[in-house]
């Protein structure tokens, strides 16, 4: 469990991206994929077969996993631990934090930690910048708040520690300096996704369920007989749902290029 | 032993109810939920309509309870319901939400205790919350 007491937050909301406040006009946002939900919007109409409730529940789990894999982004709130290095470059660049999870919700600590653990110097929250912290970016900029006495409160500076404060100035990188704690997820309120994540999930368990179905039907022609009259059916056997599925990849591969479109940014970082 | 809970609904009587596939409440209302608890470890039972459905499991002792905690990454957000058994059979049991209670949507973590010894487990992806804010989050 995390202590959320003392954080720096995101502004604004996490979907619709840079959304600040919307009115309940058009709903965007939905509780996670439930079995029941998945057979009304995917699998209307197809006989399950064998699959229970149970079952389908369990695809689904696998799906939101799968998902959270392909789309590298959290499906729930999640709080993250990361060392990130002292790089001389980024630090003068409003120390230029790159976060490797996101969309960055809030940051419960940024601090100076050594290798044994001991944390050096805690920066005061309100330093951090979080304009950027959907795009998984953290900036410190302390200009409004340095000069006033209010902006050292959260500082615990240590003598122990100088030789670290030191290094900023003698070195251009080390490997382990900043240590950031912060949360990150696709959505503010838990438990609640975006409907076109949803809709991932949803496919995703559907092509998995239909892949399963149609390997189960064995015939694909039957030919009955009798005296002068006779009746013969052909289908495509195990391959009776594959259209659908198909077309199901089909619009997942397009949706997950916009989803991560949406969340992610593309661009090469170096301390060269 | 494997223990689960199945939600039910249009419960009148510990003999009429049916099974649901997940517990749906709204926020901003009082909402009341019933639960079966199950071995899903015994035989499977075939009922007539196809469905397949494991033995229930009748909460045993003196001192019976049965609680569920609704998770949250947030310490100050998590809470725990204690249930109530409104039949004599001790499988089933009920939940009642005030309207400031939300749980999220997804996992609840269910606690048995029969005299003093308590048996916890997670019942995966079973809570579906719809709530009053749905243009964004």
């Amino acid at each position: 469990m995390v202590d959320y007491t003392n954080l720096k937050e995101f502004d604004n909301k996490v979907y619709p991206v840079e959304v600040h406040e919307t009115s309940n006009l058009f709903k965007r946002i939905e509780p996670l994929m439930t079995p029941s939900k998945l057979v009304t919007k995917y699998l209307s109409g197809i006989v399950l077969d064998g699959y229970t409730t149970d079952q389908i529940q369990q695809e689904i789990e696998y799906a939101m996993n799968e998902m959270e894999l392909m789309l590298g982004i959290d499906l729930v709130k999640t709080q993250y631990m990361e060392r990130l290095p002292f790089d001389r470059n980024l630090y003068k660049a409003f120390v230029y934090c790159k976060c490797n999870h996101g969309p960055i919700l809030s940051v419960e600590e940024l601090s100076i930690t050594s290798s044994n653990g001991e944390m050096i110097y805690k920066l005061p929250p309100t330093w951090l910048e979080m304009g950027q912290a959907h795009r998984r970016q953290i900036n410190l900029i302390p200009i409004l708040s340095i000069f006033g006495a209010t902006g050292l409160t959260d500082g615990q500076p240590s003598n122990a520690g100088l030789v670290f404060l030191q290094a900023i100035n003698n070195f251009t990188w080390l490997p382990a300096f900043w240590k950031i704690k912060y949360t990150a997820g696709v959505s503010k309120t838990e438990g609640q996704v975006p409907i076109v994540v949803n809709d991932l999930i949803g496919m995703t368990a559907t092509i998995e369920i239909l892949s399963s179905l149609q390997a189960k039907i064995l015939y694909n022609q039957t030919s009955i007989s009798q005296d002068s009259i006779s009746q013969s059916v052909s289908g495509a056997a195990g391959k009776t749902y594959q259209p659908r599925i198909d077309e199901l990849k089909e619009n997942r591969e397009r949706m997950m290029r916009k989803v991560k479109a949406k969340f992610l940014s593309k661009y090469h970082l170096s301390n060269i | 032993m494997k223990l689960a809970i199945k939600p039910l609904d249009n419960v009148s009587s510990e003999n009429h109810w049916n099974y649901a596939s997940e517990i749906n409440l709204q926020e901003g209302q009082i909402n009341d939920f019933y639960i079966q608890i199950v071995d899903m470890s015994k035989q499977l039972v075939i009922r007539d309509d196809g469905a397949i459905v494991p033995l229930r499991y009748i909460v045993q002792g003196t001192a019976k309870a049965v609680s569920i905690e609704f998770p949250s990454l947030n310490t100050a957000q998590v809470f725990t319901v204690t249930g109530s058994a409104p039949f004599s059979d001790k499988s089933i049991w009920k939940f009642s939400l005030t309207s400031s209670q939300t749980p999220k949507s997804g996992n609840i973590k269910v606690t048995i205790t029969e005299d003093g010894i308590s048996k916890s487990f997670i019942a995966s992806n079973i809570m579906s919350v719809e709530l009053l804010n749905v243009g964004s989050c």
